[in-house]
């Protein structure tokens, strides 16, 4: 599983930029699904069919990251960057591009707040004729990808969020036979753009149920590395349904599956765009605790992911 | 293409009334071949069963102002209707719905304080002289919840510019009329299923396109709009956004959206096998009509052809009509068959 894991943290996919990521995780469950598809905006929807509640499970496979927005005639990359990126923390960091082109993030000063204005990338290129052969306009950047182990049971690197997510629903893909539900499994776009794969996921698929699978920041809403997985309460916009905490708590009890409650008090922009185009549909969450989320050293505890896991595959 | 985008511009059609700029529009592509639905939107096909569906969209609306309060002096006191830099605003002729032309007034300079001199003067604080002499008088000509716009010629100058207001989006909506009149007998020769929305109320929400986006279900969209074109000053180089003379601008994010890479790859080809002008528009926050088509229902793919236009939300917006022809030609490259284009 740990191996899987880094596969899915080295192959890039920032938002916008999945096809990579996409691949990755199609050849992982293609032999597990009845039906795959990869739809407009490049989410990857995977059907196992059953008979009962139409239930959706979706987990974002894009990451942050920069893009190239302008070169200058010295050969520095000016950049522009997804969402939710952290350029305290990504200042000074080693980056890559999505064709394996090495650079470091600069500040223009070093006494200004670094952001999208002020930064540049250093490719080592003396002039634009020559950054120009390694990178083009558009073209995405990264933090460099790492996973490595801490303590006995965590995990850090990057991405972990959120391909963390992407390995529970792979491993539960895998895992599920004889489902009764009719379950689809969705792998959405542009999470770091605002979040509207999983907006038209829900919208296209329209299922009864839709759960979210992804991290929970220790820092928004006191969840515990270990403590097990989290079943979402409510966020800063939106409640769960009481249906599906229910449903997630029970079964959680009853299949001895180690749990905790996540009430999320500083974000929460998706759940309530799904909950806008889902018909009515009940509406969950289940997550992931993560630390330090959106920088080079996210932490993780596997056997969180772990749990996280089991309480999805008794979804069926 | 000067006479419609004359015509176009001149329109009456500050956001929610949009009605007059839409009637240019169905006279000029023939009432018979369009649609205005329930909202105001205007649109038109060029049909081709089976192939993708693409939605070629440009808006109708312009920002403009709306009456909000009537002075006893016969002053009219308005708010803003979609996004000004209040200084562009000053000593401006507007016209009402109605046909009243005023101006727009302040404190002059002479009666300001030392302090105020050194503020902006924002848009509670200015009116609309309709040389009325008193509240009555003021009464019979305007009603709160009255439109004005900008009330500026058309004036051809220079290296092949234009002034006008509202060349966002007229601009667009000109370009997509010509484009409909040159592949409107040329279903077979197209790529696409191709719609043509006219669409209302972009400067204040998109609630227009957004309703399109959820009614066509389009598998592609491409948006022809206005953008600024920041090329004259010093400004630095990569804070230019658009320059006039070089074409659209394709932008690759934008604050709301990052288009689909692989369709604006394909586009860009397609100009460039052509000798097509276009550049590539550096990031800016403000958002599109594209983000609408991008997550609307269950999604598109989507690009915009950004028109460069200086001084845009002014009553003296510039553009080239190099450009416009420019970017008439890029949509016809992106829409068409490789044989025909």
């Amino acid at each position: 599983m740990i191996n899987l894991l880094e596969k899915l943290m080295l192959t890039q996919g920032v938002s916008g930029r999945e096809e990579n990521i996409c691949r990755a995780i199609e050849n992982e469950i293609k032999p597990f699904a009845d039906e795959i598809r990869v739809d407009k905006i490049g989410n990857l929807i995977a059907h196992k069919k059953g008979s009962g509640k139409k239930i959706l499970i979706y987990t974002n496979m894009d990451e942050i990251g920069f893009f190239v927005n302008y070169i200058e005639e010295n050969g520095l990359i000016r950049v522009c960057s997804t969402r939710g990126l952290n350029y305290d923390a990504a200042i000074y960091s080693e980056v890559v591009s999505e064709n394996g082109v090495c650079g470091i993030l600069i500040p223009e000063s070093a006494s200004e707040k670094p952001s999208y204005e002020n930064v540049f990338i250093d490719i080592g290129a003396k002039s634009k004729e020559e950054a120009e052969k390694q990178v083009k306009l558009m073209d995405s950047f990264t933090c460099v990808p790492k996973l490595k182990k801490l303590g006995s049971e965590k995990y850090m690197g990057r991405p972990l969020n959120n391909r963390v997510g992407c390995l529970a629903l792979i491993e539960a893909i895998k895992n599920i036979k004889n489902n009764e539900n009719d379950l689809y499994f969705a792998f959405t776009t542009h999470a770091q753009a605002e979040n509207y794969g999983s907006k038209t996921a829900v919208y296209s698929v329209d299922p009864d149920i839709v759960i979210s699978v992804s991290i929970a920041r220790k820092e928004n809403s006191r969840v515990k590395l270990g403590d097990g997985a989290c079943i979402k309460i409510k966020d800063a916009r939106s409640a769960c349904s009481v249906s599906v905490i229910d449903m997630l708590r029970n079964l959680a009890s009853e299949n001895n599956i180690k749990f905790q409650y996540e009430v999320d008090e500083s974000s929460g922009y998706d759940l309530s765009l799904v909950r806008s185009v889902a018909h009515g549909a009940e509406i969950g969450a289940i997550s992931i605790p993560c630390e330090n989320s959106h920088t080079t050293a996210e932490v993780v505890c596997m056997n969180d992911v772990e749990n996280v896991i089991k309480l999805i595959e008794v979804l069926k | 293409m000067k006479r419609l985008l004359k015509r176009l511009t001149g329109a009456f059609g500050p956001t929610g009334n949009e009605k007059r700029v839409a009637d240019v529009i169905a006279d000029r592509l023939g009432k018979e071949n369009v649609f205005y639905d329930k909202m105001g939107n205007l649109v038109a096909r060029i049909s081709n069963e089976g192939k993708p569906k693409l939605v070629l969209s440009a808006h109708m609306d312009e920002v403009g102002f709306m009456v909000t309060e009537i002075t006893d002096n016969g002053l009219i006191g308005f708010d803003a209707v979609g996004g000004f830099d209040p200084l562009v605003l000053l000593a401006k002729r507007v016209i009402s719905e109605r046909g009243v032309i005023g101006a727009i007034i302040s404190k002059p300079i002479h009666l300001m304080s030392e302090d105020e001199k050194k503020t902006r003067t924002e848009i509670e604080d200015m009116y609309i002289d309709i040389g009325a002499k008193d509240r009555t008088d003021a009464e019979n000509l305007v009603s709160l919840g009255d439109y004005f716009c900008f009330y500026s010629d058309f004036v051809e100058f220079g290296d092949g510019f234009i002034k006008a207001k509202a060349i966002d989006d007229r601009g667009g909506c000109a370009i997509l009329c010509s484009v409909y009149d040159k592949l409107k007998d040329k279903a077979s020769e197209l790529d696409y299923d191709l719609y043509f929305a006219f669409t209302v109320r972009e400067e204040t929400g998109k609630s227009g396109v957004n309703y399109i986006s959820e009614r066509y279900r389009p598998d592609y969209a491409i948006v022809v709009e206005g953008t600024t074109a920041n090329d004259l000053y010093s400004t630095p180089e990569h804070k230019k956004i658009a320059r006039t003379g070089h074409g659209p601008a394709m932008s690759f994010m934008d604050g709301a959206t990052i288009y689909d890479r692989s369709f604006i790859r394909d586009i860009m080809s397609r100009c460039d096998t052509l000798g097509i002008k276009y550049q590539i528009k550096g990031f800016t926050f403000a958002g599109t009509d594209a983000a609408s088509y991008q997550r609307g229902a269950d999604g598109a793919r989507v690009a915009i052809f950004s028109l460069p236009v200086r001084y845009i939300h002014s009553q003296a917006s510039v553009v080239k009509l190099e450009d416009i022809e420019s970017t008439e030609r890029a949509i016809i490259a992106a829409v068409s068959k490789k044989e025909n284009r």
